[in-house]
């Protein structure tokens, strides 16, 4: 007698050894569908458990990368002497680690959030995506705050707001799904070697100079350039940066390139992940 | 109708052991530990099932693997409808938020949409009695009023099948009727409901249909009278078996018995008899026996006490304990056995058996009090009605 009076509202549910590895995704997705208030709830929480806590409160996004634009602006200025006209040099940085800042944060807060939550999904099931997700929504809504910064800092420099630069949006979205991909290999990964996270900052701190952050893109040597602009975090941040400062329409060949990379590798890191989900309390 | 099928169900888990290393050094040994073994069973649509076993016997890896929080190492779970874990009740309150954030929270991660829980607030509410402390931050709630709102959330969740666990035996007397009383509700709306617990009153209470489950297999299924018996009687024979390896003790216990003293159940109020069968090597002076009722959460209920000069004879021998009138309310009572000699313990058997106490004069309350009534006329001037 199989499935007995399973129906819409009486789902069937069947736990085995093994998971499929990409079939398994469109009935994952639709689990993680349900638990969309959960998604809310935590990055809420997330949020207004930082915000009470600090003394800063709403403004506690800003001195990050505020700070991180000074150390660099002063070291990089004086060294090498960038030349990034029109745009003034710290604009230019600002601009750069914006999305950069929004990267790294989600990466490494997702890392060790797995390592927080760890008692909590031991004893609870839902969705366990949610987790870095929730982290890469925080570290969202931390730029948001943080680019009204770099927009107050445009009209301090008087550097011109063009509509163009709503095109940021979309590029931001490439970049939410990249970074999203990113974490859930980031935290498989973990599953087996739990302290990735110590490697961690180093390994962001090299892929930092794999992007134009600091250094204007014209620098890299022509030979390397075919290799430098295959990496999608160059095109987005050169192009985010292009689009919001410069007013430039960036080449739409390239986020084309951008997106479609972004989908097979959220898709690929999402099937492993849930292949991985079950691995999660027992071996972390 | 079957609501949750568990076939050839096996969970193993393997730990590195340090130190150890085959391969010249290269990979660490492992060992594999198997925490449940080919179990299969089912659960009937509404019916209401009990899982009992000591510690270690696969209890809490069985309600991992039902609510999915890890995967079997081999066999399926096959589960139609929406199971709700009552387990860890109050999972992921965070004390920087306040009582109500709490509550959307926890609701939350038991799967419950903003709108359902905003439906269901009030109902809450009212179900956990925290009143004005709701909008406080749960930095300052007691442990108490965690499980009171955690039980309440989880209590008000949309599932065909409830998975129970020590959940009922946590919080006050009143709130634990509460609880039942709600288990009960559920049960007869039709609901399925797994309870697994060390709770043995609860599970003859609530369930109609028990599994023993001990080292990873299932040893019994039936009856929850039947199933207990086995499990008690289990554990009675290991510690007997134990304490015949070493028979040193000049005094050792070899059985026993309880029952009314008129071949009938043994019921509150009626007259009771105990009897524990001894075997003595030496005669002995100034021996005390004493047999200790426990209540199902371990705490002593009362005891026993024999005169402590008692003198036993070399040979077998019995103490009988005679109790005009029994006290102690229906319910199931684990029973413990010690014989003293002058404050020093010649022999000890925790858990030697079960008492089960049936319904005998009904009344309300923790214990029963021998006690009779009588009315006299208002002319007789010994009855005074004395205003506080």
């Amino acid at each position: 007698m199989n499935s007995e009076a399973a129906s819409p509202l009486r789902p069937r549910k069947v736990i085995r050894p093994e998971r499929p590895f990409l079939a398994s995704v469109p009935g994952d997705l639709r689990s993680l569908a349900s638990y969309r208030n959960l998604f809310s709830v935590m990055t809420a929480t997330r949020l207004k458990i930082r915000y009470r806590q600090s003394v800063l409160g709403w403004l506690w996004a800003v001195p990050q990368p505020l700070a991180l634009m000074m150390l660099y602006a002063a070291i990089f200025s004086h060294a090498v002497g960038y030349d990034t006209a029109p745009v003034p040099y710290p604009l230019f940085l600002m601009a750069g680690l914006l999305p950069w800042s929004f990267c790294s944060t989600a990466l490494s807060t997702a890392a060790t959030g797995m390592l927080t939550h760890h008692s909590l999904m031991a004893k609870v099931y839902f969705p366990r995506e949610i987790v870095p997700l929730s982290y890469v929504a925080a570290a969202l809504f931390d730029f948001v705050i943080a680019f009204l910064l770099l927009l107050a800092m445009m009209l301090i420099w008087h550097v011109p707001i063009s509509p163009v630069a709503l095109i940021g949006l979309p590029i931001v979205a490439i970049l939410v799904l990249h970074t999203a991909a990113t974490c859930l290999l980031l935290v498989s990964l973990q599953i087996h070697v739990r302290d990735i996270n110590v490697a961690l900052p180093l390994v962001l701190q090299v892929f930092m100079f794999t992007a134009p952050v600091v250094y204007p893109a014209m620098i890299v040597p022509l030979s390397f350039q075919a290799f430098y602009w295959m990496n999608p975090l160059a095109i987005l941040i050169s192009d985010f940066r292009l689009a919001v400062l410069g007013g430039g329409v960036p080449n739409a060949g390239g986020l084309l390139y951008c997106l479609l990379l972004g989908l097979v590798l959220f898709l690929f890191a999402y099937s492993i992940f849930k292949w991985h989900e079950s691995k999660i309390v027992d071996e972390m | 109708m079957i609501d949750v099928r568990v076939r050839h169900l096996s969970k193993h888990y393997r730990s590195r052991i340090r130190g150890e290393r085959r391969l010249f050094g290269l990979i660490p040994r492992r060992e594999t530990f198997w925490a449940l073994r080919d179990v299969s069973f089912e659960v009937r649509r509404g019916e209401a099932l009990g899982i009992v076993g000591p510690n270690g016997a696969g209890k809490s890896t069985l309600i991992k693997l039902l609510s999915g929080i890890t995967a079997p190492s081999e066999g399926e779970i096959e589960i139609i409808g929406r199971l709700a874990s009552l387990v860890e009740v109050g999972a992921g309150f965070q004390p920087d938020l306040t009582g109500r954030e709490n509550v959307f929270l926890n609701g939350a991660i038991m799967g419950m949409g903003y709108r359902e829980i905003t439906t269901k607030l009030p109902s809450i509410i009212e179900f956990a009695e925290i009143g004005d402390a709701l909008d406080a931050l749960a930095k300052q709630y007691s442990s108490g009023m965690f499980v009171r709102l955690g039980f309440a959330i989880a209590a008000h969740l949309d599932a065909d099948i409830l998975l129970l666990d020590e959940v009922l035996a946590v919080g006050d007397i009143a709130f634990q009727a509460r609880c039942f009383k709600r288990i009960e509700e559920l049960r007869h709306a039709g609901k399925t409901i797994l309870l697994v617990s060390h709770d043995l009153a609860a599970m003859e209470r609530v369930c109609r249909r028990a599994l023993l489950l001990n080292h990873g297999g299932i040893v019994t299924e039936g009856d929850p009278h039947e199933v207990i018996e086995v499990y008690v009687t289990s554990t009675r024979a290991a510690l007997r078996a134990r304490q015949r390896d070493e028979p040193e003790g000049p005094v050792v216990v070899t059985g026993l018995t309880m029952g009314a003293i008129d071949a009938g159940a043994v019921r509150t109020g009626e007259p009771f008899r105990c009897c524990v069968s001894y075997l003595a090597r030496t005669p002995l002076d100034g021996v005390l026996v004493r047999v200790s009722f426990n209540w199902p959460s371990g705490y002593l209920c009362t005891e026993l006490v024999s005169d402590p000069n008692l003198r036993v004879e070399y040979g077998p021998g019995r103490v009988e304990f005679d109790c005009p009138v029994l006290t102690m309310q229906r319910g199931l009572y684990s029973v413990d056995l010690c014989i003293e000699r002058r404050g020093e313990i010649l022999e000890r058997l925790p858990r030697a058996g079960l008492l089960r106490v049936g319904v005998g004069r009904i009344v309300q309350g923790d214990f029963y009090m021998a006690h009779s009534a009588r009315v006299r006329d208002g002319s007789d001037a010994k009855i005074r009605i004395e205003k506080a």
